[in-house]
């Protein structure tokens, strides 16, 4: 069965594609058919566990572009396995709470199919083995998630959240491609478990880690990133519960997971991920107590929880690893049962806000004991399984003296035992009478058990799994050997540690006066230093990337051609004079003094050249034009080429007299040029550009290495029998080149006549259709 | 003289079916047989690089074949290069012919004279692609563009046709005569026409200013065919007044003939001269992801966004000749840097091309090529919505849609050179994606998540608007299912990999 779980990953592509394609009405078949990939995923996940707890991977390969690096292979571990099952598992209370969950008019198929095509793509970073393939499908998560937070149409705010999660999730992704090329080139090999395996070092793979953090940072919304996952709650709560609490935003740690084996070491490593993971806990939890919307309670503390991991995963050990694993597996539990309490209570009662909801817990009790259970958990409370994993954490940190992490760890922990108490007190508790808002409470309706079911499953998973955490300790364990999880650690330092921190989080939750006072004082403090933040520094860097583009816009696409032709011509100046001056190339000779006559003729065509550019009237230009032609015929007949100079004239005639024509349909003078400062910049283009033909034509001259081509014309004239070499030229060096002139002109004659005549008989059909000529 | 009529069939065969369409408009039988005749000519134009390029594993392919076909003295060269760009010049000239049915009969105007152009330029293109020498070069490149001058122009009635056509032409000759110039120079300096004629003598002769010089300007003649910037200002005006079908050939055929050129220019006649080419090219490259992306980002006309976003695209696909900056670049590099420009045109062809054609369905329903007014178009359209999501995010690089591929081998061609300015160029690639990202999204956004509004008549809504016509829906179907192939099945390009073999050859 080694490519099993390949097939299950395909089977909910399949799955989305099968929902797409049916019917809207049929909400009941869509939510069997959206179930059935993920019983597949559970029964895989179940039968291989044995096998892959004992330490041995299904593996498969799965080739697609051997010759670049690039594969599905699987690898199925133990942390496959875990984010598989909790994946898949999560997703069916998901699904069936969706159904109760959106009205009937809304498009549940297409959020079906999102929900599901998503969890593959999940699926898929969790066994993928092959760097790009896991790129591939972060990035298919990447966009199913966007089309999921931006799923109820009819906001504003779901769209613009929608936008800010996906630009800041792909910039993300898009650096972390970069980080896998570059580990890629560094490990001479794409495949995750080789690479780490026998990790590379050196600076080619220490830019590679920093451009993979990032990637894995903006996914699990680690700071200055963070910000973008507030502004997710937008989304429909069963994605939210889905997305941002149990999986995607887990990919990032997931990722970090499958590094840290490999490169924890390196120098790199701790002090990034360590620093953004502590900071992230702090930020994370410090605002979550400033929230009065329950969505956004969760928001700030799910950022706060996927500090807690990354930091975790940042100091490397191995018994660090196996609590950031457990952290995860309590985390997904508990967060999805909260988001989804929160989504039966604004189903119910139409609003989140804290400070409206009034009286819930003896309106729906069994709801109020749901997120009671998960809200224990999630600070830590003993018999619930955050409390074994935090234990766990914390008998960690103190083992390896870890002690700043500690300290700041039990201080964000104490807050989040204070966001906790919040929570539910904020839902379910029974506020005084306020003149200002009417409190929404006593009169809510029951949910159903679509609403109710999932969540209270979920909740009662933490409870089980933490009276019996070698449940849980057995995989965990397996994908992360070091630690181990138990339900009473005996009276010792760590557990002193734990009953702390939940004795300082009550104790905040009981003066809340005094710590809006310290939300202030600090709220103000940063204000007065100018520390930007998140959401503000995003809102500047895309407030200034249309203004850099207002700019840029507004300056290199004028309109005007004139302006475009000078930047091209200067371009071609300045490049070209550059490489010029920085070969050291040489410096135009000046040929020696023509006779008299050439030089009275070139002041002539510079006099005459410069009444052009004078002339107020198009006429008398075009005719000045052709006296500068008629100069340089002079020119040529200086040099004893009369025939040519001839032709010239010719040429310069027929040119003044096209001309002549046209300007009888156009204004006689020109347009005044207002703009002097414009004038004064097309005579410099004019005179720069004038002046590189002018010395390119001299220097060309200047370093001739080979006999020129006309000194061998002459010589051979004669055996051609002839004595004018231009005449030679045409009629017999290069007389096929003139037969085909000929036949050009010939053509072109044979066309002009037959406009001519055309016109002449015809009245004018440029503007009838073709059909009116068809049937003319 | 004995010429391998084998190895110019494709030419021959486009050059009958010109003249065929020429002739047949004379008659007085409906006007779209001549786009059916151009539609069969590219198509038969095609069966011969077929047979060409599995020569070796084909019966009747009797003469001993060698990677490569040499004819003229060198100057035409047929090899797998060649072939793979012939194929990519006639498959988006038959998908710009598809797309020009409706457009073009819905005036009414001058169809015949229309389809004869294009497929004048679309010879000239399939020209360019064996070109070895700076005459046919220049030749076929003339040939490529003049007749898109009046193409630019087909709307005579409309003021903006006129000023694209006439800002094309400009700045069109101004360039031809910057390349000739540049050419003269190179001519000049190596007495050499053929490319392995001027790679010989430049490594002879060594370096010299004027060669530089020469070969600068040659290569900024082509910044203007593939919209460089700074010599991208024609672009987005010329895109935007055009029929939107040239503007879809503008930005698929002529610019990759453009950047043909610059490739076999480039790893062939210009090899030793990677000091010269290698920091011009990065500096167009970034200047034009930078400024074609941050320009594309305030658009509200969607062709006007794509005019800026082929310039950027443009950017992309000069990224790996950046890797040419580096002074320890080895001859495998080099190889993989000619691979990803050539696996980012085929992608780049047939994604642009799809979303062009999604644009004239659009426009056609809605009379309007304003973003906005395309909001809410998965509500009455789900599926023009779906392809229109598939083409944007082809564009901006999501897997498994094709263009990701070609984002992935851009970024490894310039990481994999151990240089800082390389490394600089992905870093200025990956932002640029970002950026990118941002505004293809946004259009997404448009039609998949905003509300229709209320400008548009309810009549169109509700499907009484013109039904996408059969070209345009096969058009559409041609390309979605060739991102989708491509990007799933990237083997596929990377199996005709061998290109950078045959022409770079030597590294």
């Amino acid at each position: 069965m080694t490519s099993w779980p390949f097939l299950v990953v395909a089977a909910h592509f399949v799955g989305a594609a099968v929902l797409l394609a049916m019917p809207r009405r049929s909400r009941r078949a869509a939510v069997v058919v959206a179930l059935a990939p993920m019983a597949a995923a559970v029964v895989m996940a179940a039968l291989a566990a044995g096998a892959v707890i004992d330490g041995d991977p299904v593996t498969a390969d799965i080739s697609w572009l051997p010759a670049l690096g690039v594969s599905l292979d699987v690898r199925f571990d133990a942390l496959a396995l875990i984010f598989t099952f909790a994946i898949a598992a999560i997703g069916m209370a998901i699904i069936t709470y969706a159904a109760g969950y959106f009205a009937p008019e809304a498009d549940l198929r297409r959020f079906l199919a999102l929900l599901v095509g998503f969890a593959g793509a999940m699926m898929g970073i969790a066994i993928t083995d092959n760097l790009f393939g896991l790129f591939v499908f972060w990035e298919l998560t990447t966009v199913t998630s966007y089309l999921l937070v931006g799923f109820q149409d009819e906001k504003g705010s779901a769209r613009a959240a929608a936008l800010h999660a996906i630009l800041t999730t792909s910039l993300g992704g898009l650096a972390m491609l970069g980080g896998f090329v570059l580990l890629f080139q560094a490990a001479g090999t794409a495949t995750l478990s080789e690479i780490v395996a026998s990790p590379p070092s050196g600076t080619t793979t220490t830019v590679a880690l920093v451009l993979i953090f990032l990637g894995a940072f903006t996914k699990s919304a680690q700071a200055p990133f963070h910000f973008w996952l507030p502004g997710a709650m937008a989304a429909p709560t069963p994605a939210s519960a889905y997305l941002h609490s149990a999986t995607m935003v887990k990919a990032g740690v997931l990722l970090l997971l499958r590094l840290a084996p490999g490169f924890a070491a390196t120098g790199v490593w701790t002090p990034v991920v360590l620093t953004v993971g502590l900071a992230t806990m702090m930020i994370g939890a410090w605002r979550a107590l400033r929230q009065t919307d329950l969505k956004l309670i969760l928001a700030y503390g799910t950022v706060s929880q996927l500090g807690f991991m990354t930091a975790l995963v940042g100091l490397g050990s191995p018994v660090m690893l196996h609590a950031a694993l457990a952290v995860l597996v309590a985390h997904a539990l508990f967060k999805s049962t909260l988001f989804l309490v929160v989504g039966a209570i604004d189903h119910q009662a139409g609003t989140r806000d804290i400070r409206v909801l009034s009286g819930l817990g003896r309106r729906l009790p069994w709801l109020a004991l749901i997120a009671v259970l998960a809200a224990a958990s999630m600070a830590g409370v003993a018999p619930l399984l955050g409390f074994a994993t935090k234990e766990a954490a914390v008998a960690a940190l103190l083992d390896e003296h870890a002690w700043i992490a500690l300290a700041v760890i039990s201080v964000a922990s104490a807050l989040t035992a204070t966001y906790a108490l919040r929570f539910v007190f904020g839902a379910f508790g029974t506020k005084p009478p306020s003149g200002e808002v009417d409190h929404v409470g006593p009169e809510v309706a029951a949910p159903g058990p679509t609403l109710w079911g999932p969540p209270a499953l979920l909740g009662a998973a933490g409870l089980v799994f933490g009276i019996v955490p070698g449940a849980v300790d057995a995989v965990v364990s397996a994908a992360a050997p070091g630690g181990k999880l138990v339900l009473w650690p005996g009276w010792n330092l760590a557990l002193g540690v734990s009953i702390a921190i939940i004795a300082a989080g009550v104790a905040i939750y009981a003066a809340p006066a005094a710590l809006a006072h310290l939300q202030h004082r600090v709220a103000a403090r940063l204000a007065a230093l100018h520390v930007p933040s998140a959401e503000g520094s995003y809102r500047w860097l895309i407030d200034m990337l249309n203004r850099v583009a207002d700019r840029v816009t507004g300056i290199t696409q004028n309109g005007s051609l004139p302006v475009y032709i000078g930047v091209i011509l200067i371009t071609t100046l300045t490049v070209p004079a550059a490489a010029w001056i920085g070969a050291g190339g040489a410096l135009p000779q000046l040929p020696p003094l023509g006779s008299a006559a050439e030089i009275a003729l070139g002041v002539f065509v510079a006099v005459v050249a410069i009444a052009v550019l004078r002339a107020k009237r198009r006429l008398a230009a075009v005719i000045l034009l052709g006296g500068v032609g008629y100069s340089i015929a002079g020119v040529f007949v200086l040099f004893g080429a009369p025939d040519l100079a001839l032709t010239l004239l010719l040429v310069e005639t027929v040119t003044v007299a096209v001309f002549a024509f046209v300007l009888g349909r156009l204004p006689r003078r020109f347009e005044e040029q207002p703009w002097r400062l414009g004038r004064a910049m097309r005579a410099g283009v004019a005179l720069v550009v004038g002046g590189f033909v002018t010395a390119a034509a001299l220097v060309t001259n200047g370093i001739r290495t080979a006999p020129p081509v006309a000194d061998v014309y002459v010589e051979l004239a004669p055996d051609a029998g002839g004595r004018n070499v231009v005449n030679v030229i045409l009629t017999d060096f290069r007389a096929l080149d003139t037969l085909g002139e000929i036949t050009v002109i010939a053509a072109a004659a044979v066309g002009i006549g037959a406009l001519v005549m055309r016109t002449r008989t015809q009245r004018r059909t440029d503007d009838v259709p073709d059909t009116a000529r068809e049937a003319a | 003289m004995n010429v391998d009529y084998h190895a110019l069939a494709p030419e021959i065969i486009l050059g009958i079916t010109v003249l065929a369409v020429l002739v047949v408009d004379l008659l007085r039988i409906p006007k779209y047989w001549t786009a059916v005749i151009g539609l069969v000519g590219l198509f038969a134009a095609f069966v011969p690089v077929l047979t060409l390029g599995f020569c070796e594993s084909l019966d009747f392919c009797t003469e001993p074949e060698t990677a490569q076909r040499v004819l003229f003295g060198g100057s035409f060269v047929v090899d797998t290069f060649s072939l793979v760009l012939k194929g990519l010049f006639l498959g988006a000239t038959a998908v710009a012919l598809l797309l020009s049915v409706g457009y073009i009969e819905e005036d009414r105007y001058w169809q015949g004279e229309f389809y004869f152009l294009m497929l004048c330029s679309a010879l000239g293109a399939v020209v360019l692609a064996s070109s070895r020498d700076l005459v046919t070069l220049f030749v076929a490149l003339e040939l490529v563009t003049g007749p898109t001058f009046l193409m630019a122009g087909w709307r005579k009635g409309d003021p903006r046709s006129n000023e694209a056509a006439l800002k094309y032409f400009i700045i069109g000759v101004l360039s031809a005569a910057i390349l000739l110039f540049g050419m003269s120079l190179v001519y000049g300096y190596t007495g050499e026409l053929t490319f392995g004629g001027i790679r010989a003598a430049t490594a002879a002769l060594g370096d010299s200013a004027l060669l530089t010089i020469g070969v600068i300007l040659t290569l900024l003649g082509f910044a203007f065919k593939v919209s460089a910037v700074p010599f991208h200002f024609w672009t987005p005006d010329t895109y935007q007044g055009a029929p939107i079908p040239v503007t879809a050939y503008l930005s698929v055929v002529s610019k990759t003939a453009g950047f043909v050129g610059l490739l076999t220019l480039s790893y062939q006649a210009f090899a030793e001269l990677r000091d010269v080419w290698g920091p011009l090219l990065w500096i167009l490259a970034a200047l034009s992801m930078t400024v074609g992306n941050l320009i594309a980002v305030r658009q509200d006309d969607i062709v006007r966004l794509l005019g800026y976003s082929s310039i950027a695209q443009g950017g992309f696909i000069l990224v790996p000749f950046g890797a040419a900056v580096a002074g320890n670049v080895t001859g495998d590099q080099l190889e993989q840097a000619f691979f990803a420009t050539v696996t980012y045109l085929l992608i780049y062809a047939v994604m642009n091309m799809g979303a062009f054609a999604v644009v004239i369905a659009g426009a056609n329903r809605l009379k309007s090529t304003l973003i906005a007014d395309w909001g809410g178009l998965s509500s009455y359209a789900p599926g023009l919505a779906g392809l229109l999501a598939l083409f944007f995010a082809s564009l901006a690089g999501i897997p498994p849609i094709a263009g990701w591929f070609a984002k992935l081998v851009m970024f490894s061609s310039v990481l994999g050179v151990d240089s800082g300015w390389a490394t600089a160029l992905a870093v200025i690639a990956v932002l640029n994606s970002v950026v990118a990202f941002y505004y293809y999204a946004k259009v997404i956004k448009s039609a998949w998540f905003d509300q229709v509004p209320d400008t548009i008549p309810a009549a169109e809504l509700r499907g009484m608007g013109r039904a996408v016509a059969p070209s345009l829906q096969f058009a559409l179907v041609l390309t979605a299912v060739g991102v989708l192939v491509l990007g799933i099945f990237p083997n596929l390009i990377a199996d005709v990999g061998d290109v950078a073999k045959t022409v770079a050859a030597g590294f």
